[in-house]
């Protein structure tokens, strides 16, 4: 079922690709980027969603609402919903691209995966998925020659009898790049933005171990995929390229307006009754989880 | 500040771990590589290569001795004169003793690519095909390089070494015969796709036989590099997997779609098809004067009398990707997805020993 709806067609698509520009490397990146071009609609919408629910979390009288209501959950629910509707933001809004776009990524993996048959067994499973409308004998084998890499082993460019390990040192930099600029901005003193930080450090140095060890031919994808994505945000206004580029002005974030209107927070009163004069501190759990930035992707 | 430097190292470690040892396992997808030899059956899978006693089934040794996730070993060990060679997916090659597979006597570390094919043997030289693109030749008592062939696409077939020539299959569309002694390329025969089983020569008439994914089989003369004749130009033929068997008066292949078809060896002209009834990647085994064997790859294993009519069936709970070695009155299956990695059988089907890896 997985194969016949997404691996199939993918891996065709990438086939056909090759057989169009007769080189794997260029179907590799061409066929990433198409992919991104396709999903961008579901990133866009994620995008927007994501802003929404952060402007409406950051805005003084939402935290307000939060705040009164912290002992009456059901109440603070009630009005959560009530604002969603009338603002117009699907809680579920940044998710669900997300999880519309997963199978995508997965399913574009497994087919560069699958077109990078080195065995027989994977040549044999490859002949199997290919449409009858594409000819075989004209596909197989795949030439994985691309610039100095060999597609099909880890890439390392040979410089004075010492092996470089170009893609994964540019794997690691673009991932680096890319949490940089699509990192949302953070409060000091915030639990979780260490937690954030710790994270975008350590995601970087994952991909590029991973390109280090996997096949040339993931890596270019790893690489393709970052870039794009780079690309896509900056086209969309939100890169913020001072965190990369420190002699680059920050971004102005721009004038926030009120979202929510205080008599959202001011009725009910009676409801609330118990709540006492003084407020309660907020514990450090509760703050961190009012406080932690939704994840863009 | 002290505490998030910690804590990001601590991250950084606990994912190296975790993902070097992703990373460090099977790299690529096969079937075990099986050889038989007098006393023993090889069988090359995963992180070991087994030696089993032929007649009991029983483990005698494994290379390493207790598995390494970080080795993966697919290529059907060579064995000649008390040595076994094989090569692994880390681009080594290595030389063992057969009574010890843990004694190495050498090992090669030159390739940049895995092995997947078994070597071919020649008194002092190793002609080894690497997925590297190389075809390398090794001095057999100390792994040393003799010559290397650099082609364009990873060889996965195992070469034919006859006389002073060596006959490799190449994926470049082409059958490549070279110099044993140089490694030079002495000719080259096209064929209408990529070659990935290896050839059969038969020496009675000194013509090589050959299938290809272009849906034909090639025979030329190996003296002169001149094609006798292509079959499959007419015919309605699936891409081709296996090595073609000569049996009696009949040259015998049999392309994907299972459609078993044997030639007159000297013309090409065709003299009866069969259908398997089911796809074959392995392609055909002969039992000399009783017929022949065809694995299909749902696990179903056929035997076909001498007037290719189907004799017997057994089946295997998995899938079969490589040929059945025949040998003596035994036949040796390895399998993929199955429950045991090495299945036996007498030459009327019935199920002998069966081989699964300790865990």
């Amino acid at each position: 079922m997985w194969e016949t709806i997404i691996v199939q067609p993918f891996t065709n698509l990438l086939l056909l690709i090759t057989m169009l520009v007769k080189n794997f490397g260029f179907a590799i990146i061409l066929f990433t980027i198409l992919i991104k071009l396709l999903t961008y609609p579901l990133t866009a919408k994620q995008m927007k969603s994501t802003q929404a629910m952060q402007d409406l979390q950051n805005d003084p009288s939402f935290k307000k609402m939060q705040e009164k209501y912290k002992d009456n959950r059901e109440k603070m629910a009630e009005i959560q919903m009530k604002l969603y509707k009338e603002k117009g933001i699907n809680p579920f809004g940044s998710c669900l691209p997300t999880v519309i776009q997963f199978p995508i990524i997965i399913g574009l993996y497994q087919a560069i995966m699958k077109v990078m048959a080195s065995t027989p067994l994977e040549l044999a499973n490859l002949e199997r998925i290919i449409y009858p409308f594409l000819d075989v004998n004209k596909i197989l084998p795949i030439q994985n020659r691309f610039l100095w890499m060999d597609l099909g082993q880890p890439e390392r460019l040979r410089i004075l009898g010492i092996g470089i390990p170009v893609l994964a040192i540019l794997v690691t930099i673009t991932t680096l790049i890319q949490s940089k600029i699509m990192q949302p901005p953070t409060q000091a003193n915030d639990q979780s933005a260490a937690m954030s930080n710790s994270m975008m450090m350590m995601m970087p140095f994952m991909m590029g171990w991973m390109a280090y060890q996997f096949s040339a031919g993931l890596a270019l994808y790893f690489l393709t995929s970052n870039l794009t994505t780079v690309a896509q945000y900056a086209a969309m206004g939100r890169a913020d390229w001072s965190k990369i580029f420190p002699w680059i002005e920050p971004k102005k974030e721009p004038q926030k307006n009120v979202i929510i209107e205080p008599e959202w927070i001011e009725d009910d009163d009676d409801e609330v009754g118990d709540t006492p004069e003084k407020p309660i501190k907020p514990s450090a759990r509760a703050a961190v989880k009012r406080q932690r930035p939704k994840r863009k992707r | 500040m002290k505490k998030k430097i910690i804590l990001t190292l601590v991250l950084l470690t606990i994912a190296a771990l975790v993902l070097s040892g992703c990373a460090a396992g099977v790299r690529a997808e096969s079937t075990p590589g099986l050889t038989v030899s007098d006393d023993h059956v090889y069988i090359a899978y995963l992180s070991r290569v087994f030696q089993i006693d032929r007649t009991t089934g029983v483990l005698v040794s494994s290379y390493p001795e207790k598995p390494k996730p970080s080795l993966v070993m697919y290529a059907p060990p060579a064995v000649s004169d008390g040595a076994v060679y094989f090569g692994d997916l880390a681009n080594q090659f290595h030389k063992v003793g057969d009574g010890n597979l843990n004694q190495i006597t050498w090992t090669f570390y030159g390739a940049k690519g895995w092995y997947q094919a078994k070597a071919a043997l020649d008194n002092d030289l190793v002609i080894v095909p690497c997925t590297d693109r190389n075809i390398y030749a090794l001095n057999s008592s100390n792994g040393e390089l003799v010559w290397d062939f650099k082609g364009d696409f990873a060889f996965i077939a195992e070469p034919l070494i006859i006389g002073d020539k060596v006959i490799v299959s190449s994926q470049d569309h082409h059958i490549l015969v070279l110099n044993r002694n140089t490694g030079e390329e002495l000719y080259r025969v096209e064929t209408k796709g990529a070659v990935v089983s290896a050839p059969l020569y038969d020496d009675t008439t000194g013509s090589v036989y050959i299938g290809s994914f272009g849906k034909d089989l090639t025979s030329f003369d190996l003296e002169t590099g001149e094609i006798n004749w292509v079959f499959g130009e007419n015919r309605e033929l699936s891409t081709i997997w296996g090595t073609p068997i000569l049996l009696g008066e009949e040259l015998i292949f049999v392309d994907r779609a299972g459609t078993i078809v044997a030639l007159n060896p000297e013309n090409g002209e065709e003299l009866w098809t069969v259908e398997a009834g089911g796809s074959v990647v392995a392609g055909l085994a002969k039992v000399d004067d009783l017929g022949f064997l065809v694995a299909r790859e749902d696990g179903n294993l056929q035997f076909y009398g001498m007037d290719h009519t189907a004799k017997w069936t057994a089946t295997i709970s998995g899938k079969l990707y490589s040929a059945p070695i025949i040998d003596g009155e035994q036949i040796f299956v390895a399998a993929t997805k199955a429950d045991s990695i090495l299945y036996t059988f007498n030459l009327t089907g019935q199920p002998g020993w069966s081989y699964t890896p300790a865990k």
